[in-house]
């Protein structure tokens, strides 16, 4: 025997092939089409196609033409493997007919084997026992009852004619035994025509165990011991391992020499494997596989023995003994244990579909005690649905099978496979399951353990990155346009500051130490005013939209809390931070701060949060507020800043509570509107303010917060102010400005002067305008004054020089405010509102339509009885003003026709008391004209919301994300439910992507740019962009990577479509100083070509049609001319301003 | 039997609408197309105020790249509002004919309080899986000044539709009781001058949303000469179609048709 041919493909063809050369034989494979670039036909020493014009299954059984190929090149033997032929009697009796060598067994016992009811029969013939069951219809109920007395229950009615898992009916006790008979009987002749039953005895948790025999062709026969094979889905086995410690040694002893004795009884030659199912110490013979198996690997790598070989050997007529030098049946033992994990394609999210597709990177496991056997897997590798999904076998071997489940483990965890999904993380649940590494699992184990389906996303996965990278090269980030250089700052921050020197205690030490009352009192103590440092904030939030990501804040944060000790705390949470982490960053908010605790342990952490809405826009139910208080407090929140649009208390109360109750600051809130200072603005007086912060304070506040949202508190009115409450009460005063009136410092300068206790102020390269006063600012404002803020002005410098660096990362956010507005005194517009109010004013299109809206909105105010103006009460103004100026009403003509009037939802719903109980009330005329008999509300609408059901919440969650969410989660899906789930979908594709540095995150990588991300402390991912080409006809670009070195592809269809990419060239835009260029208006696409080259037009002829969000725009001729040149073609995409015709 | 509708009547209409929508109205037993006499009004008139042209039947109704629209006589609604620009630059036109739809359906749920309606992308309502109304806006200049005129057509009781359409477009109501038409004029006037105003807000986006009935659909969206399959997950805080394509990228697009759909 010289030659071998292997009847098979991928991984056992590639296993049969090492067999032959370690042989010193010539290994000949076989490939279908479709296996043309398997590495089977190229690690053979010759390789033909078969079955060519067959399907690609059909093509390895097409017998004829293998054995053509066979007699073609003078081959001596065939191996069929497992599967396809192996098992095929016709094509052993070609092979024979052919004088070509079958390896494997006579055709007559394939015939035998293959035979259920045969197979049976040898076994019981060989007295090995076999499922108990009747061999003809029972003929009465009597004689199932004496079979279920005989072997115990359950048992299984099986109607004779039907099949398939027809007619089948389980019987679990004996008191059922009688009418589930009839029944069955009944139903079977109906259904199938007869009513003939036969019985079987139903193994409720068995194990399957398969015993491996070889036997040669000299009448001896031996065992190398049994497998385990019992982790089985849908009768598919998925982990095998070797021998079966579960089981008495006696026991598998008994089984082992049960099945040698089957095989021995009919002469039996070459390998075969016998399958027994074992129950309470019994064990049943199920069928003979006359083949070699996929799991013969375990067998091996525990006795040392090569299977394969020994076919090869079997085949060429020798001894086991004599020739092949196998030790006596008495003397062979095994060694340690080993296991089989079957690595397919399968996805276990769903319901372990096989994926198909290219294998884009691939790493494989290695090293002591691990074996591969592998199909194709290498980078390009395409995985076709035409056959199975195994991609690789995975064995390890060790001393046990505890210790052997944790080497697969660590294999498992070694596995890199992208492009297709596979069902690695499903056998690593299994692995680390403790009835598996006990050897226990029976064949119902995976049914039985739904919690394998639990996986935990890794933390960072670098594919994930790089896919996120690749999607925003190509595809921009929504709404950021793309820069031609990304921004890095000019140095690196580095942390070299000094440890806070020991006798410097921190606002968050007295907490620690001394409890609330404990800062409270130490606060009152200080001489010097405090500082608050709200960049983490609210100074983004107003100058760049929130926009300011996790990562920019840890990055300073050990630092801050080492140069800034003194700062009474940091706002760094809150506000609208936590919605846009999820919606826009696609980061959570829970890790920001529990992130930044970790990284500022003795800093006082501070966070937004408004009355009754929490972090959200509408009302949420007590029990929600509550419990969002009691997981801000617990992951690190200390001082919360309570408030309310109407300053309207009852809104405030219950969360004071909560705060109080988790042991915290509580700062209730006064939002400061109006001018104490105008006697003709009486509404909001000093008066009011006091006795509004009285009942702040009796309501449990453990300071008192002023918040002046809009800018508009005068110096001197701070003055004022903070001397009365600080007179009036016992708690501390913090007060919170904007600088959008130009006069913040001034007015903490005052109100320091005052007594205020705390005062807000943002780092320098942030504040100013819409932000808070500047921090240095402020420093130096107090020179000479005894209350200067106790801080290193250096350190402050050298903090700052760090935030310079990040203010262009965001400058695409910015809100265009680049003065101070004085007239904001007047119109009390908080500077959030004021640019997009601006904006929708002149869609009016009603000449100094801003002018008139700023006008009315003052107006409105005071139609609504003067009330306090901050999102969202502020929003209700604004559509108010809105809605008078496009109807040109006058205050008078909305209470003269206000009846016949349609007002604004908003409006409607603050008179109906949505957002709570303005100041005095609502004015009762105007609230009549706008409700129109609705019914408004009096108490407060949090009140009416019925108590969120956290554990439904939990479960519909869980539902949705297919695990079981973390109470935060299940918390952030009742404050956001679409937002959160939106944020679950990019996080399942992307991974945490807070770990990129801005740029990179905003706008991905460049061609030739390296980017090292660093996952975790130690982890480094280097991110090489080597080239993105040109897109495809499906618009689809290849990048090339190199990731931690290693070449990669990814490819990415480019749907931004005619994206102006470096390689390709973009359309020209029309010169708008060239009256006879004409171009787009609208980015959309082209619609209609109206003219063509050399055609005369008239002035207003109507030349291209576009189309966006559809609305057809028709370009007209500005003048009478020539067409000189169209640019544009029906069907293209075009951006605004691109080039369409060309007049002359 | 479909029912009688009154004809429609500039009086009317008149009277169901409130004083401050002060639109001019414009009705027509037949016209060739509202929203060509929408132009034809900008262009001879040079007007900067609001006009509303609504005709009886049309014999040359158009919809969106120009296709017919059926509007035979009695059974449906075309009207045309022609909107003097200042400047088109501050128009927002994702948010405009996303609140257009949200707004026509506000008017018709007042006649037709038990039907639910639904939207395509862009502003396509739909009753029972047929598309019972179109609205296409066109942006043209007159004399130096923006115009854009907003064409909305209703099938409210419109029947034996042309085989070609036959499967894909309904009536609104189909048997029995009479139906104002005139009534529906004014509800829509008056729902559009009420978004009009504050459009810009987005507002109407959370209506919009559930009244959206592509979610979680595998569509096809063709725009100009290519075409994107994926599933709609929503549409954008500017009106812009969310589309999570076969390859997992989500994209929003601003252009182009949805031309297949899978519920």
């Amino acid at each position: 025997m010289k030659k071998i041919l292997i009847a098979n493909r991928s991984e056992i063809a590639t296993r049969i092939i090492r067999a032959c050369h370690e042989l010193g034989l010539t290994a000949v494979a076989i490939y279908a089409k479709e296996d043309a670039l398997s590495d089977h036909r190229f690690e053979a020493d010759e390789a033909y196609q078969v079955g060519a014009g067959d399907q690609p299954v059909a093509a390895y059984l097409d017998m004829d033409d293998i054995i053509r190929v066979a007699k073609a090149h003078d081959v001596d033997a065939i191996h069929p493997g497992y599967g396809f032929l192996s098992e095929n009697a016709a094509f052993a009796r070609k092979c024979a007919d052919a004088g070509i060598t079958f390896i494997g067994p006579k055709p007559e016992q394939l015939d035998m084997f293959g035979d259920k009811v045969t197979a049976k029969q040898v076994a019981t013939d060989a007295g090995v026992s076999t499922i108990p069951g009747t061999k003809e219809p029972v003929a009465s109920y009597q004689e199932a009852a004496e079979f279920g007395a005989t072997h115990g229950f359950p048992i299984m009615l099986k109607a004779a004619m039907g099949g398939g898992g027809r007619g089948m009916r389980v019987v679990d006790k004996p008191e059922d035994l009688k009418e589930a008979f009839e029944r069955a009987s009944s139903e079977a002749t109906q259904a199938f025509g007869s009513g003939e039953i036969y019985l079987e005895k139903l193994l409720t948790h068995p194990k399957h165990v398969e015993v491996q025999v070889i036997a040669d062709q000299h009448g001896h026969t031996m065992h190398l011991f049994e497998r385990d094979c019992s982790v089985q889905r849908r009768n598919q086995k998925m982990i095998e391992f070797a021998p079966a410690v579960a089981l008495p040694q006696a026991l598998r002893t008994e089984i082992c020499n049960a099945a040698v004795k089957l095989m021995a009884s009919v002469h039996y030659v070459n390998a075969a494997t016998v399958e027994f199912l074992v129950e309470d110490g019994k064990y049943y013979f199920l069928e003979v596989n006359p083949r070699v198996q996929v799991e013969h690997t375990v067998t091996e790598l525990i006795t040392g023995i090569d299977i394969v070989q020994t076919q090869i050997k079997i085949a060429q007529g020798q001894d086991l003994y004599a020739d092949i030098h196998l030790p006596k049946q008495n003397e062979l033992t095994y060694n340690g244990a080993a296991i089989q994990c079957r690595v397919t394609t399968e996805d276990p999210a769903n319901d372990f579909m096989p994926d198909t597709g290219t294998i884009v990177s691939s790493k494989l496991p290695g090293g002591n005690g691990v074996r591969l056997d592998v199909g194709s897997v290498f980078n390009g590798a395409v995985v076709t649905p035409y056959f199975d999904s195994l991609l690789a076998k995975t064995c390890v071997h060790a001393a046990d099978l505890p210790t052997a489940a944790r080497k697969m483990t660590r294999a498992l965890n070694e596995f890199k496979i992208q492009g297709v999904k596979t069902n690695v993380p499903y056998l690593r649940n299994v692995m680390a399951h403790p009835t598996f590494q006990a050897g226990e699992a029976n064949t119902h184990f995976i049914g039985d353990n739904p919690d394998l389906f639990n996986f935990k996303q890794p933390a960072h996965d670098p594919a994930k990155l790089v896919q996120y990278l690749a999607d925003v090269t190509v595809n921009g980030f929504s709404g950021v346009p793309k820069r031609a250089e990304k921004y890095y700052p000019e140095t690196t921050f580095t942390d070299d500051f000094a440890a806070i020197p020991a006798g410097v205690e921190t606002a968050k030490d007295v907490l620690d130490r001394d409890g609330v009352d404990g800062v409270k009192d130490w606060l009152l103590h200080q001489d010097k005013v405090l500082l608050t440092d709200t960049t983490m904030r609210d100074a983004h939030q107003s100058l760049f939209a929130t926009r300011m990501r996790t990562k920019d804040m840890l990055t300073v944060a050990e630092a801050t809390q080492k140069a800034l000790p003194q700062l009474f705390s940091y706002e760094m949470w809150g506000g609208a931070t936590f919605d846009v982490a999820y919606r826009f960053l696609n980061e959570d908010p829970w890790a920001r701060l529990k992130q930044l605790r970790k990284a500022m342990p003795r800093t006082l952490f501070q966070m937004l949060f408004r009355g009754s809405n929490a972090v959200g826009y509408q009302d949420y139910p007590d029990n929600v507020i509550q419990d969002f208080i009691a997981e801000s407090a617990k992951n690190g929140i200390d001082v919360f800043r309570i408030f309310d649009s109407l300053n309207w208390l009852p809104q405030m109360e219950k969360s004071i509570e909560a705060v109080k109750d988790a042991g915290k600051i509580a700062e209730g809130t006064i939002c400061y509107t109006g001018d104490i200072l105008d006697p003709s603005r009486q509404k909001y007086n000093l008066a009011y303010y006091k006795q509004l912060a009285l009942n702040l304070q009796s309501a449990g506040s453990d300071m008192l917060a002023i918040k002046d949202m809009a800018g508009v508190l005068k110096p001197q009115a701070a003055y004022e102010l903070v001397s009365t409450l600080k007179d009036a009460l016992d708690i501390p005063v913090h007060l919170h400005t904007h600088d959008t009136t130009g006069n913040g410092v001034a007015t903490y300068v005052a109100a320091t002067k005052a007594g205020v206790d705390v005062v807000d102020v943002a780092a320098n390269a942030f504040s100013g305008t819409t932000s808070q006063p500047s921090m240095g600012a402020t420093y130096y404002a107090l020179s000479g004054n005894d209350r200067q803020p106790d801080v290193d002005i250096d350190n402050v410098e050298k903090i700052n020089r760090y935030w310079e660096g990040v203010r262009p990362y965001y400058t695409d956010f910015s809100n265009g405010v680049t003065g101070a507005l004085t007239n904001i005194y007047q119109t009390q517009m908080p500077g959030g509102q004021y640019s997009n109010l601006q904006q929708q004013s002149k869609s009016l299109g009603l000449g100094d339509s801003w002018a008139t809206v700023q006008k009315t909105y003052t107006a409105v105010n005071d139609m609504f009885g003067d009330i306090i103006k901050v999102t969202p009460s502020s929003k209700v103004v604004g559509d108010m003003a809105l809605f008078m100026v496009q109807n040109k009403l006058t205050p008078q003509d909305v209470y003269d026709k206000g009846d016949t009037l349609d007002f604004p939802k908003s409006v409607i719903d603050f008179f109906a008391g949505d957002i709570g109980q303005p100041a005095g009330g609502f004015p009762e005329k105007l609230q009549k004209i706008v409700l129109k008999g609705r019914e408004p509300l009096t108490v407060r609408p949090g009140s009416l919301a019925k108590p969120a059901d956290f554990e439904a919440t939990a479960t519909e969650l869980a539902g949705k994300l297919k695990r079981t969410p973390t109470h935060l989660e299940v918390l952030s899906y009742l404050i956001y439910p679409q937002v959160f789930l939106d944020y679950e979908k990019r996080y399942t594709r992307y991974g945490d992507v807070s770990v990129l540095d801005t740029s990179s995150f905003f706008q991905g990588i460049r061609e030739g740019e390296t980017v090292t991300i660093e996952t975790e402390p130690g982890k480094t991912l280097v991110v090489k962009l080597n080239t993105i080409s040109a897109p495809d006809a499906d618009n689809v670009r290849t990048l090339s990577f190199n990731v931690n070195g290693r070449l990669q592809e990814i490819t990415i269809k480019d749907v931004t479509i005619k994206q102006a990419a470096a390689a390709t060239s973009s359309k020209p835009k029309a010169d708008a100083a060239d009256v006879n260029q004409i171009g787009a208006t609208l980015s959309g696409s082209v619609v209609k070509v109206l003219v063509k080259d050399g055609q005369k037009v008239q002035a207003g002829e109507s030349l291209i049609v576009t189309e966006a969000m559809k609305m057809e725009t028709t370009i007209q001729a500005p003048k009478a001319g020539t067409v000189k040149q169209v640019s544009a073609t029906v069907g293209e995409t075009i951006e605004n301003g691109d080039l369409l015709v060309v007049l002359s | 039997m479909p029912a009688i509708n009154n004809p429609i009547v500039l009086a009317k209409i008149q009277s169901f609408l409130a004083p401050t929508v002060a639109v001019h109205l414009h009705t027509y037993a037949e016209v060739g197309s509202t929203n060509v006499e929408a132009k034809t009004f900008a262009r001879t008139s040079q007007t900067n105020e609001i006009q509303a042209f609504i005709a009886e039947q049309q014999s040359a109704g158009y919809g969106r790249s120009g296709r017919k629209f059926y509007s035979p006589e009695g059974t449906g609604i075309y009207m045309s509002l022609l909107l003097p620009m200042a400047r088109i630059a501050d128009f927002n036109v994702g948010l405009f004919t996303t609140g257009a739809a949200v707004s026509v359906v506000d008017a018709l749920q007042v006649s037709f309080p038990k039907t639910v309606f639904q939207l395509k992308w862009v502003n396509d309502i739909y009753v029972n899986r047929q598309k019972c109304c179109g609205i296409l806006a066109e942006h043209f200049m007159a004399a130096g000044r923006d115009y854009v005129v907003l064409g909305i057509g209703i099938n409210v009781t419109t029947a034996n539709f042309p085989a070609d359409i036959a499967r894909k477009a309904g009536g609104i109501q189909t048997e029995g009781g009479a139906v104002d038409r005139n009534r529906i004029v004014a509800d829509v006037l008056s729902a559009f001058w009420r978004m009009y105003p504050t459009y810009q807000n987005g507002g109407h986006l959370a209506k919009y949303r559930d009244l959206f009935m592509l979610k979680d659909c595998t569509v096809r969206l063709t725009v100009g000469n290519d075409s994107v399959v994926g599933t709609a997950l929503t549409v954008a805080d500017d009106g812009g179609l969310v589309i999570e394509t076969t390859d997992g990228t989500i994209r929003t697009f601003r252009s182009g048709e949805v031309t297949k759909v899978n519920f």
